[in-house]
Formats: C-alpha cells, structure tokens, sequence
C-alpha cells in the first residue's frame, strides 16, 4: 500500500475533524468531541507509521506530490507535498504526540462548558501542524505556518474570560507576527528571484548559485526570523512563558512539542539555503546560543512550574537551533524529537499536579512525593531527561549535539566557546528544573498542598464551596473545573507512563541509527559517541542536580541567602534581563504614539471633515442660501427683470463681436 | 415720418414705467395695471419696427394682435385669482402673499 501517496490523508483527516467537531458537534453529547479528535489524530498516526515503514525501505526515495491550485495571468501556483526522511518522522511524532496529550486532555479539561470547542481547536492546530510539515512550497507551508498561529492563539486565550490570557493570547500572536513578516518578505524574494514558490526549484537555484549571494543571505536570515518568532529565540521569545496561560495539555502539545519546533524544522527543510549563505547560519548559530544560556538563566529564579518549564524549552530550542548553525544536523533534529517527548511530560505532569494542588506556584507546594507518587515518578524521569543524566533519551541527544559542536571546533574554533556555553547550560538545566521538582515534591507539605489534602479526604464540603484563596498562580483553570477529587486521574497517569517510558527509551541508540537513516544532510557533522565529552556533560548534569538537592530538598543551603548575595544578578533575572520591559515601553511610547496620531487622523480628518463634512456642506448652504425665498412677488419679479436686462446685454455684446 | 427712435423711446420709456409698477406697487390690481402698461408698451415697438421695415413686413402687427389677446385673457385669469386672494384675506395688498418663504 503506497501511504506516501496517501500522505494528504493525514492532515486532512485532522481538519475533517475540525469541521465535524464544529458543525455536528453541538447535536452530540459531549463525549463525541474527544473522540472524533482523538480518533482522527489516531489514524493519522497510523497512517504515518505506514509511511515511516514505506520510508525506511528506501530512505533515499523522496515522494513528492504537487498540483496546481492558482492559475492567474499566466503564472500558477502549485501547492504539495513533500514525503521523505525528515517530513517522515516529524509525522510520526507530532501525530503520536497530539493522539496522547488530546487523550490527555479528555480527563483534563472534564467539565469546561468549552469541552468541544477545545478539541475542535485542537483537531485544527493538529492538522495545520501537518500540513505545515508536508509542505513542499512555500506557500502551502505559509499559509499553514499562519493557521497553527492562529490555533496557538485561540489556545492559549482559551480562557478568555481571564485577562492575563486574553493578553497572552494577543502577545503570542503578535510577537510571532512579527517574524511571520520576516518570513513573508524573505520568500518574496525568493520568489522575484527564481519566479517560483516550490521548495525544491528554489534549492536548485540556490545551490546552483542562480541567486544573488547578498538577496539570498538576506532571504534566508528573513525566513529565520520567522522561525525566530515561531521557536520562540530571543529576542522574539516573550511570547512563550505568557502562554502559560493556556490549558496545560496546550502547553504541552503546542508550545513544547510541535509548535515552536516549526521553526527548528523550517531551518532543517530549507537548510540547502543555509548551506549556500553561511553569513544565515552564522546567525542561526550566535541567537540559538544566547538564547539557549539566556533563558536557563531566568528560568532559575521562576517560582511558576510552568513558567520554568517554558524558559526550558526556550533554551532546548536555542539547543536546537545552535546545533543547526553549527552544522550538526542530525543531532539537533534529534535533540527535537527526544525533548518533544520529556518536554510534554513535564509540562502534562505539571498539568497533573495543578490538577491536584489548584496552584502552579512551586513555593505553595512541598511534599507531594507522598500523595502523588507516580506523579513524581514520571516527572522525575522528565527532568532527569531534560537534564541529560546518563541512558535516558536527552542524554543521548543532548550528548550528540554537544560532542558534534566540539568536533566541528577543529574547522571553527569559535564553536569551543559555543560547546562550553552548552555545558554550561546544561548544569544550569539540570539545576532548575530539579529546583522546581524538589521544591514540589520533597520537603514539608506547603499551603496548596494541605489544602488540596483537606478538598480531596473530604474535611471541607464538595463541589460548591470552593473557594480556598488562589495563591496568585498564574494559569488557573478558567471556567468549570470541578474540583479534585483525587490525587491522580487514571487517564492522566497511563498518559504519563507512556511518555515516561519514552523519555527514557527514545534516545537509545536504535532509536538513534533508525534516526539518523532517516534525518541527514550531506556535508553535516555526524559525530560518533565521545565518551570523554558524554562523561563531562553526565558530570555536569549530576552536579547540577546535587546543588539543587543540597539547596531545596536537604536544606543544607538557604536560597534566599543566595539570592541575597548575588541580589543585582537576582533582580536582572527576576525582571527577565528587563526585555519585557523594554518591548512594554516601545509599545507605549511608539506604537501607541503613532496609532493615538492615526486615530486623531482619522477621527478628524477622515471622518469629521471629509464623511460628516460633505454633508455639514450640504446643509450649511442650504441654510444660508434660502433665504432668498421670500415670497414676496415683487422680489421675483425684479429678479426676472435684472436677468433679463443681463441677457439682453451680453447678447448685444457678444453680438457685436462676431 | 416720424423717425423710428421716437417711437422706441416712448415704448422703452412705458416700459420702465411700467416695470415701476410692478416692483413699487401695494396694491395688487395696480400691479396688474402695470403689466398691462409693459405689454402695450410691447406692442408699440412691435408695431413701430413693422412700419419701418416696409409695408410687406406685416409679422410685427400680427404678433402685436396676439399680444393683445394673451393679455386680455391673462388679466382675467389674473383678476380671478386676486378676488379670490381678497375673499381670504380680506386684503389686495401683495406683501400679505408670502406665506410660501422660508
């Protein structure tokens, strides 16, 4: 069965989905939604391992599909897509992924009056999410590109009632449109330049130096900016902790697994044209670094578990991204297929514990390990995988990027100092992320988690009085969610497993050979394993973890005198190096100045004088002018006899002239 | 003969005269008078040309004769509608007829 020509089935069965979940739902019970969304995404997922089967028996074989769609003044725009190793397995991921965390969220968001306005969303955001990684032409994967912005927005202001999310919401999409303008203006240049819009001529072109050196250099760092907006790179990251806001299982799907790794994917299907302009991917490399130290940095003074969670996937991107720039290819991709998998564990973990606790606020938690313990478990592999401690999956993939970055030092010195800034990280990772897990689970139980205790033994009453202080976390559950009546939602730990058991399983290296049949670029780094760096970033995982033990779980030294000591670095990191601050001032003081002068303009020029002014026109003459109306007879009488006198005249005069 | 301008003088002069009445006038009927003063007027120049521009010419006395029928019968129409504005009213006087002003 050839399922690489049956490839247009996969996203298109998502947004049927959508369609169905928007029109029939509502004659439907409830229930109906999750399932068609679940189920869609289900058989997508089949229909992709169909295709990796297909792939893998010839992973050099590249099945390409296009047609035409626009056909205006002689030029035609075709749209298709593209099937092979790279577009293979991102399928299979994000379709396993959405399938999990859509089961996921069947326990998660139960009783929301929104139910089935969530899963339809979700069904779109999935098969956008497809198309996206199908795409063969640029216009297909821009239009695609635009339609899981538009999910991410309807998703994180899901709650819309809530202020923080309606504003979230708006930031998300307006910081990842700014680099979708980017990416416009570089793929019209691309256009002008070659006259088409389909990937694979371009390349061609690229390759075949048909392009201006300077426009495609310009090109290609344009359409980074793009997946700058889209992955979530400084300086176009804002947006990312701010859609905390949204439901944890978006989090977990959209901003830690698929979505923001657009943009790392965007760099990996257009890397022919980084290859042909060096300056791009010497761009790509400096900004996947900083952001990459950048945000582990602020994420260790967070006290939101979410919020953590997302600078740490800011800062895996910028992993993702530097290891792109410096030619390691495989391994970049690598580290996105494994971190897809422990990032959407933690973040459904957490999702698990606000569940519980009502609270994301690691410093109200504290002792959960004894009342949530697979919980715990599974979280406790996600982080362990985050931090790249030995034999699970990050490991494996962070090691890989880190050894390829080193070896690809000898041609470029420079990259020592990025393998070091990656080390460097990755203690830093290690530390916070065991930081908020300590911090949650071990220790003294803190006021969410008592609260919680009292809620789920039954000592306060059910459901309606529910109204224990929110202690200021920041994505509380909006509308109808009842409240706990367990620890642990059997649904949500299968999920948990599940994800659990990958986090450890997907870097190993079968998994890893498989990987890299698949996932290659001639001319990139493909490093074999070093033991000597494996055991320098094992070290300094385990460093990282025992610090964050030595100050949250065994007490031995007190954080707020840390962070008394160091208090100027403290507040730079609190205040998030004061970027936030920086684009909040612009907005006021720029845009807002500019646009209060378009609305003045456009109130009083546009509207009072131009729109209301021909009418006031029209009356004020009229006013003034009737007054010549007197109805007196004689008026009119002299008013012939004048005119007539006048006639008379110029009739003589022009007469005589002639 | 009596040069023609003798004749244009006295017809532009009754004219004027004329035109007076109407515009300076109260009284509605004097008004009327007026016109009827203009219109004569009219028919001496029609009549004057006719002469002096040759015995064949004899358009000028044919119009001057409709000019006479038109007011005769525009002074009836006219005379009606003033007894009726008097029957209303109780006035000639024409600067009551302005109700239909701003």
């Amino acid at each position: 069965m050839d399922f690489a020509a049956l490839a247009w089935l996969i996203p298109t069965l998502c947004i049927l989905g959508f369609v169905w979940n928007v029109v029939l739902g509502r004659y439907l019970p409830p229930i109906a939604a999750p399932v068609v969304t679940v189920g869609a995404a289900a058989v997508a997922f089949l229909l992709s391992l169909g295709v990796l089967g297909q792939v893998l028996a010839h992973p050099e074989e590249v099945h390409r599909f296009s047609f035409d769609w626009i056909i205006v003044l002689g030029r035609t725009f075709h749209i298709g897509y593209v099937v092979d190793g790279l577009s293979t397995m991102m399928l299979v991921m994000v379709t396993f992924l959405a399938t999990l965390i859509q089961l996921y969220s069947v326990a998660y968001m139960r009783g929301d009056p929104r139910y089935r306005w969530f899963f339809a969303v979700m069904s779109l955001f999935t098969g956008s999410m497809l198309t996206l990684l199908l795409a063969d032409s640029f216009l297909l994967l821009y239009i695609a590109w635009e339609l899981v912005g538009l999910c991410s927005y309807l998703l994180i202001g899901f709650w819309w009632e809530r202020r923080p999310a309606a504003e979230a919401a708006k930031k998300a999409f307006i910081t990842t449109r700014v680099g979708d303008v980017g990416m416009f203006i570089g793929i019209l240049i691309l256009w002008f330049q070659t006259g088409t819009l389909l990937m694979q001529p371009i390349f061609d072109a690229a390759r075949g130096g048909r392009i201006d050196p300077a426009l495609l250099t310009t090109a290609t760092i344009l359409l980074f900016i793009g997946a700058m907006g889209k992955s979530g790179q400084f300086p176009l990251h804002v947006w990312l902790p701010d859609a905390m806001e949204g439901p944890t299982p978006v989090s977990a799907l959209i901003h830690a697994a698929t979505m923001v790794t657009a943009g790392v994917y965007l760099v990996a299907r257009t890397y022919p044209l980084f290859t042909a302009a060096p300056a791009a991917l010497t761009v790509v490399l400096v900004i996947g670094t900083i952001t990459a130290l950048m945000a582990a940095t602020i994420a260790l003074v967070q006290s939101d578990m979410k919020r953590i969670f997302a600078y740490s996937t800011i800062s895996q991107l910028g992993y993702m991204m530097f290891a792109l720039g410096a030619g390691v290819y495989t391994a970049g991709l690598f580290h996105l297929f494994t971190h897809a998998f422990f990032k959407a564990l933690l973040f459904l973990g957490a999702g698990a514990v606000m569940h519980a606790t009502e609270t994301m606020d690691i410093f109200q938690m504290g002792g959960l390990w004894r009342r949530m313990r697979l919980t715990g478990i599974t979280l406790g592999i996600g982080a362990l995988s985050l931090a790249g401690f030995p034999l699970t999956a990050g490991f494996f993939s962070k090691d890989e990027i880190l050894g390829g970055v080193f070896a690809a030092g000898e041609h470029l010195p420079g990259l020592y100092a990025v393998w070091l800034i990656g080390l460097v990280t990755a203690f830093l990772t290690a530390f916070y992320v065991f930081r908020a897990i300590f911090l949650a689970f071990a220790g003294p139980p803190g006021p969410a988690t008592l609260a919680a205790e009292a809620h789920i033994s039954g000592l306060l009453e059910p459901v309606g009085a529910h109204s224990h202080g929110h202690t200021g976390a920041s994505d509380q559950h909006g509308g109808g969610h009842a409240s706990p009546h367990r620890w642990e939602d059997p649904l949500m730990s299968l999920v948990l497993t599940v994800l659990a058991a990958l986090a450890i399983v997907a870097g190993w290296p079968f998994v890893a050979g498989v990987f890299g049949q698949l996932v290659h670029f001639p001319g990139t780094v493909h490093e074999e394993f070093n033991l000597g760096l494996a055991v320098i970033a094992a070290i300094a995982a385990v460093l990282g973890i025992a610090l964050a033990w030595m100050m949250y779980a065994a007490r031995w030294l007190n954080a707020a005198d840390v962070s008394e000591t160091f208090s100027g670095l403290y507040n730079l990191l609190v205040k998030k190096y004061y970027i936030d601050d920086f684009y909040q001032w612009i907005v006021n003081r720029i845009v807002l100045a500019i646009a209060a002068l378009v609305a003045v303009f456009d109130r009083q020029v546009v509207n009072d004088s131009g729109v209301d002014g021909a009418g006031k026109i029209t009356v004020l003459s009229g006013l003034g002018l009737r007054y010549h109306v007197t109805g007196k007879l004689y008026n009119y009488a002299l008013i012939f006899l004048v005119g007539a006198a006048i006639i008379t005249l110029f009739s003589i005069l022009l007469g005589q002239g002639s | 003969m009596v040069p023609l301008e003798n004749y244009l003088i006295v017809s532009g002069l009754l004219f004027a005269i004329g035109a007076y009445g109407v515009l300076a006038r109260r009284n509605a009927v004097l008004v009327l008078m007026a016109i009827e003063l203009m219109l004569n007027a009219v028919n001496i120049n029609l009549i004057a040309f006719s002469t002096y521009l040759g015995a064949d010419r004899i358009i000028g006395q044919i119009f001057a004769l409709f000019v006479v029928i038109v007011a005769a019968a525009e002074v009836g129409l006219a005379l009606a509608i003033i007894i009726q504005v008097y029957r209303s009213r109780a006035s000639a006087n024409i600067d009551d007829v302005d109700s239909m002003r701003w």
